[in-house]
C-alpha cells in the first residue's frame, strides 16, 4: 500500500512537472494574456 | 450555401468512392459500421485525389467535369448504404450518460470553432503561397503545368488534387469548408479506431487530444496537408497490421492504397513507404505481401513522381541533382542552384544532427523548447506524449507477454520506424511534419496508459493529466480563433480581413484594380500569389532558377530577358531592391518603370491580428513595369 501510494505521488509529480515545463515556452504568451486582463 | 452543398457532394463522392474500394478489395465486411464511414471517407478524399490529376492532364478541369466526376461518386453510395443506416440507428439508439455527454459538449466547441475558421477566407501563408494558389491557378488554366519550383511547385499534389472541385463549383468557400470537413474525417477515423480499444468516453477524450493539439489547429483549417496525410495514415497502419495478423492478402492491397496516396501527397510518403515495406517483412508472408503493397503503393502513388520525371528527367526535383546530372538534361536547375538550395534551404530545416544522441533530444525539445525551425509551440504535437509515459512504461513492464500479437504493438512498431527512418533520413524537423504518424502513435500510447494505470491504481491521476493537457489545449484553440470570431461578429469585410493579417495587402488591391489582366507579376513575396488575380511568378532565390533576381552578380541585360521569357510585365518588389543591382541598372536604363510606391506594415501574427496594426514594422515597396520594347 505505501508503494503505491508512493507511485502514484511520483505520477502527480510527474503530470505537474510535464504541464509545468510545457507551459514555460508560452510564458510571453500568457503574460500578454494577464496583462490584458489586468492580473498582471 | 452553394459552397456546403458542394462540400457536401464532394463528401458524398468520398463515401462513394471509398466505399467503392472497400467492396472490391472484399474488407468492407470486416469492419463496424462506423468504421466503413470513416475509412470510406478517408479513401474516397484520395480516389479523387487521384483522379482529378487525370482530369488535368486531359485539360478537363472545368465545372461539368467535376460535377460529374462527384455524382459518379456520389453514386457510389449505394454500396455503403447498409452501414449508414446501421450507423444512424446507433447513434439514435446511443444514451450518453454525464461524462460522455460533457465531451460531446466540448467536441461542439471545438467543431464550432473550427466552422468558424472555415467560413472566413485563408490567411496562411504556405496556403496563399502554393496549397490554395496553385489549384486556383490550374483552375484558372483549365489543366495542369508543371511549376520548376523545388520544394513548393513541382511537388506530390494529390492533396492539392482534391481541392480543385470544391474550388470549381463551390469558390474559395467550398475550398475552406473542404479542408475543415478534411480535418472532422481524420478525427471521425482515430474516434472510431479508438473505440476497437477503449471505451466512448475515453475515445472521445483521445480525439478530442488530437483536434487540439497546436499542429492539427494549425492545419486542419488551411491547406496544409499533413491532417489530410493522416488520414491515409490511420488507414495504412491499420491495414498493415490486418494484413500481418490476419495474413489475408486483401489488407495488404488497402495498405498499399493508403500508402500510395501518402507517397502521392508528399515526399515523405516514399519515407513512409518504406517503413511499411520494412515492418511488413517482419512475418511469415512477407513476399507475397511485400510484393502486393509495393506494386499497388507504386501503381497508386507514382503519378507525380512521373510528372515531375517526364518534365525534368528527375522524379524527385531537384533531390537527385547530384546522382543524374550527367544523364538528365536539367533545363530548370544547374549546380549553383544546387548548392545554394542543399546549403541555405535543406541546411536551414535541419536543427539536428541525424546522430543517436540528437534523435533522443529531439522529442524533449520538440516538446518543451520553442527552437527556431521546429517550431513546437505554434504547430507543435502537445504535452500529452511525456504525460502518459509512466503510465504506458507500466503497462509494457507488466504485459509485455503477449503484446507482439496486438495490432497496436504493430502500428506503434511502424510508427517508430518511420520516425527513425524520416529522422535518419536528414528530412525537413519541423514538429507539424510528424502530424501524420501522430493519431497513431496517440492512440497506441493512450491504450497503454490507460491499461497501466488500471494496473498502478492511478486513473485518476491520469485522467487529471488528461484534463489538465486538454485546458492548455482548448485554451489555445480558442486563443487562436479568437480573433476569427470576433471579426465574424463585427462582419469585418474581406479588404479589411485581409489587411489586419496579411502584409502589403493594400498594393495588391492596387495591382488588382490597376494593373490588366493579361500581365504576369513577379513577386517575391510568395503568400500574394492567391491574391493577385493577374498571373504572378513567385521569385525565389534558392527554389528556382528561372528568374536569377537575387543573385547581384547576375548581368542586368541577362535578368531583363529572363523576366520577358517568363511573360512578366510588372514587379512588386521592396523599394530598396530597385535601388541595388541588378534592378537599378535597368531602372536606371529605363527597361523598369516605377509606377506606384507603398508606404507598408509588416503583419507579424494572424492570431494576434489586432496587434498587427499597432506594432507593425514599417518598409516600402514598389509596383514598376517592365518595358518590353523600349528600353
Amino acid at each position: 500500500m505505501p508503494l503505491n501510494n508512493l507511485v502514484r505521488t511520483l505520477l502527480a509529480a510527474w503530470i505537474i512537472f510535464v504541464i509545468g515545463a510545457y507551459l514555460v515556452q508560452f510564458e510571453p504568451i500568457i503574460l500578454a494574456i494577464l496583462r490584458k486582463v489586468g492580473l498582471v | 450555401m452553394i459552397a456546403a452543398f458542394v462540400c457536401a457532394l464532394q463528401l458524398l463522392a468520398c463515401l462513394g468512392y471509398g466505399g467503392l474500394v472497400l467492396r472490391f478489395t472484399d474488407c468492407q465486411s470486416t469492419l463496424r459500421a462506423d468504421e466503413q464511414i470513416a475509412w470510406a471517407l478517408g479513401l474516397g478524399s484520395g480516389i479523387i485525389g487521384w483522379l482529378v490529376f487525370f482530369l488535368g492532364i486531359g485539360s478537363l478541369f472545368h465545372e461539368t467535369a467535376f460535377l460529374v466526376l462527384l455524382v459518379v461518386g456520389a453514386c457510389g453510395c449505394v454500396v455503403i448504404k447498409d452501414a449508414v443506416v446501421t450507423c444512424g440507428r446507433d447513434v439514435l439508439a446511443w444514451q450518453p450518460d454525464r461524462r460522455e455527454i460533457f465531451c460531446l459538449g466540448v467536441i461542439g466547441v471545438v467543431a464550432g470553432l473550427f466552422l468558424a475558421g472555415a467560413v472566413v477566407p485563408p490567411t496562411d501563408a504556405d496556403s496563399l503561397a502554393y496549397h490554395f494558389h496553385l489549384p486556383k491557378h490550374f483552375m484558372s488554366l483549365g489543366h495542369l503545368e508543371f511549376i520548376p519550383r523545388a520544394a513548393d511547385g513541382a511537388v506530390p499534389m494529390l492533396a492539392q488534387m482534391a481541392y480543385l472541385p470544391v474550388y470549381g463549383l463551390g469558390g474559395e468557400m467550398g475550398l475552406t469548408l473542404w479542408v475543415a470537413a478534411n480535418g472532422a474525417i481524420a478525427a471521425f477515423l482515430l474516434f472510431t479506431l479508438c473505440r476497437r480499444y477503449l471505451s466512448t468516453t475515453w475515445s472521445m477524450l483521445v480525439t478530442l487530444l488530437f483536434i487540439t493539439v497546436p499542429a492539427f489547429v494549425y492545419g486542419a483549417g488551411s491547406g496544409q496537408v499533413e491532417v489530410r496525410i493522416s488520414i491515409f495514415v490511420m488507414i495504412a497502419a491499420f491495414s498493415l497490421a490486418a494484413a500481418i495478423e490476419t495474413g489475408m492478402l486483401r489488407y495488404a492491397v488497402l495498405c498499399g492504397i493508403a500508402v500510395g496516396f501518402f507517397m502521392g501527397s508528399k515526399y515523405t510518403g516514399l519515407l513512409f513507404a518504406l517503413s511499411c515495406g520494412i515492418v511488413i517483412l517482419m512475418q511469415k508472408r512477407w513476399l507475397i505481401h511485400g510484393l502486393v503493397l509495393t506494386v499497388v503503393a507504386v501503381l497508386i502513388g507514382s503519378q507525380w513522381y512521373i510528372w515531375n520525371a517526364i518534365h525534368t528527367g528527375d522524379p524527385v526535383f531537384p533531390m537527385l541533382f547530384d546522382a543524374l546530372r550527367d544523364t538528365v538534361n536539367y533545363r530548370h536547375w544547374d549546380a549553383q542552384q544546387n548548392r545554394l538550395f542543399v546549403d541555405q534551404f535543406l541546411t536551414s530545416e535541419r536543427i539536428f544532427e541525424t546522430t543517436i544522441a540528437d534523435f533522443f533530444r529531439y522529442p524533449v525539445a520538440a516538446t518543451f523548447l520553442d527552437l527556431e525551425g521546429l517550431e513546437a509551440s505554434r504547430t507543435g504535437l502537445g504535452p500529452f506524449g511525456f504525460v502518459a509515459m509512466p503510465f504506458a512504461v507500466f503497462f509494457l513492464w507488466t504485459s509485455r507477454d503477449g503484446f507482439e500479437k496486438n495490432a497496436l504493438f504493430i502500428v506503434t512498431a511502424l510508427s517508430l520506424v518511420f520516425i527513425c527512418v524520416w529522422f535518419f533520413a536528414g528530412s525537413p524537423q519541423r514538429v507539424r511534419h510528424l502530424l501524420p504518424i501522430y493519431p497513431v502513435l496517440l492512440l497506441a500510447i493512450s491504450m497503454m496508459a490507460y491499461r497501466g494505470a488500471s494496473i498502478v491504481s492511478s486513473s485518476v491521476i491520469l485522467a487529471s493529466g488528461i484534463i489538465a493537457t486538454l485546458l492548455i489545449q482548448v485554451g489555445g484553440t480558442m486563443f487562436f480563433s479568437f480573433s476569427t470570431i470576433k471579426d465574424l461578429i463585427h462582419g469585418t469585410q474581406r479588404a479589411q480581413f485581409f489587411s489586419a493579417r496579411v502584409t502589403n495587402y493594400a498594393p495588391v488591391q492596387w495591382i488588382n484594380e490597376s494593373l490588366k489582366p493579361a500581365g504576369r507579376v513577379y513577386i517575391e513575396q510568395r503568400e500574394l500569389a492567391y491574391l493577385i488575380e493577374a498571373p504572378v511568378f513567385v521569385g525565389h532565390g534558392v527554389t528556382q532558377n528561372l528568374i536569377r533576381a537575387h543573385d547581384r552578380n547576375v548581368d542586368p541585360l541577362k535578368l531583363r530577358k529572363q523576366l520577358l521569357n517568363q511573360g512578366i510585365t510588372h514587379l512588386f518588389l521592396p523599394t530598396s531592391r530597385l535601388r541595388e543591382l541588378p534592378f537599378s541598372e535597368l531602372v536606371t536604363t529605363g527597361c523598369i518603370k516605377e509606377l506606384k510606391v507603398f508606404e507598408s506594415e509588416t503583419r507579424q501574427s494572424r492570431t494576434l491580428a489586432s496587434n498587427n496594426l499597432k506594432t507593425g514594422q514599417t518598409g516600402r515597396y514598389s509596383v514598376a513595369a517592365l518595358l518590353g520594347k523600349t528600353c
